[in-house]
């Protein structure tokens, strides 16, 4: 398994003091600063 | 347009018998192809329609994007889509869209396992295209440890030849169609998967409280 692509990254969002998980990121998205994610992991598949 | 194409394993000798026995396809792994598959024939497509699902004159149109490898978008199928169908889709409350968008979360399996999805579709109706996505969804991991055979799996589970989907994964017969989608996509500014809009509006997340929530305000609004 190889988890180093820039695509597989799962993001967190905090939201009131709590993390939500918000999805699997779409990396140019994270990369452009949407507000989808500010912190992500790596695992695949991982939630 | 179809482009007929044929899955197989030419008389190449020790090459293809030894890739076929080491069961390598790339960094994603997936397990070999199923070797009684050999010479099943696919079609390359390059449209299909938007599976759907509920009335197509609902007055509240929810459109979700996903991706087959992304475990987010397994724990939406399986724990939140649930209570959406029989909340909103079984009542005729809404208009239900799926569209791919491979991130991909998986270089390999994201985009061959929505091939295989359309061409469960492309075979037989919108219901059984979802049936099948949740069949996916359900033993997600099985993607990365034996993909082809657990395609070929579910498809026959669903009724659906077997090898006539793992092939159609294998030559990814259906990425034009996918690739539209997450042009479309992009164009709609998905920043992740999965993505759920409804009546064109992105929700931050996709628990069942955002969801529902957001249903009900615009079935508020129109009715």
């Amino acid at each position: 398994m190889n988890d180093s692509g820039p695509g597989r990254r799962d993001v967190l969002i905090a939201t009131s003091g709590m993390l939500t998980l918000a999805g699997c990121a779409n990396s140019a998205a994270v990369e452009s600063g949407s507000g989808y994610g500010t912190t992500y992991g790596d695992a695949y598949g991982s939630e | 347009m179809r482009t007929t194409r044929r899955s197989t394993l030419a008389a190449l000798g020790g090459t293809i018998a030894l890739s076929t026995t080491a069961g390598c396809l790339g960094g994603s792994g997936g397990g070999s192809f199923p070797s009684d598959c050999d010479g099943t024939e696919v079609e390359t497509v390059n449209s299909l329609p938007r599976p759907a699902l509920g009335p197509e004159d609902a007055s509240v149109t929810v459109d979700v994007f996903e991706d087959f490898a992304c475990g987010h978008c397994a724990t939406f199928t399986n724990d939140v889509y649930p209570q959406i169908e029989s909340t909103y889709i079984e009542p005729g409350e809404i208009r239900y869209r799926y569209f791919d968008y491979p991130i991909p979360v998986d270089e390999n399996w994201s985009w061959r396992a929505a091939s295989a999805a359309r061409a469960v579709q492309d075979r037989t109706d919108a219901e059984t295209f979802f049936s099948f996505a949740k069949g996916i969804y359900e033993q997600q991991s099985r993607l990365i440890e034996d993909g082809y055979q657990f395609i070929r799996e579910v498809a026959d589970d669903n009724g659906v030849d077997g090898c006539t989907v793992a092939t159609a994964a294998k030559e990814e017969a259906y990425r034009e169609v996918v690739e539209a989608d997450k042009q479309t996509g992009d164009d709609r500014g998905v920043p992740g998967t999965p993505a759920v809009f409804v009546d064109g509006e992105l929700l931050e997340n996709y628990a069942w409280d955002t969801v529902s929530a957001a249903i009900d305000g615009q079935l508020a609004d129109t009715n």
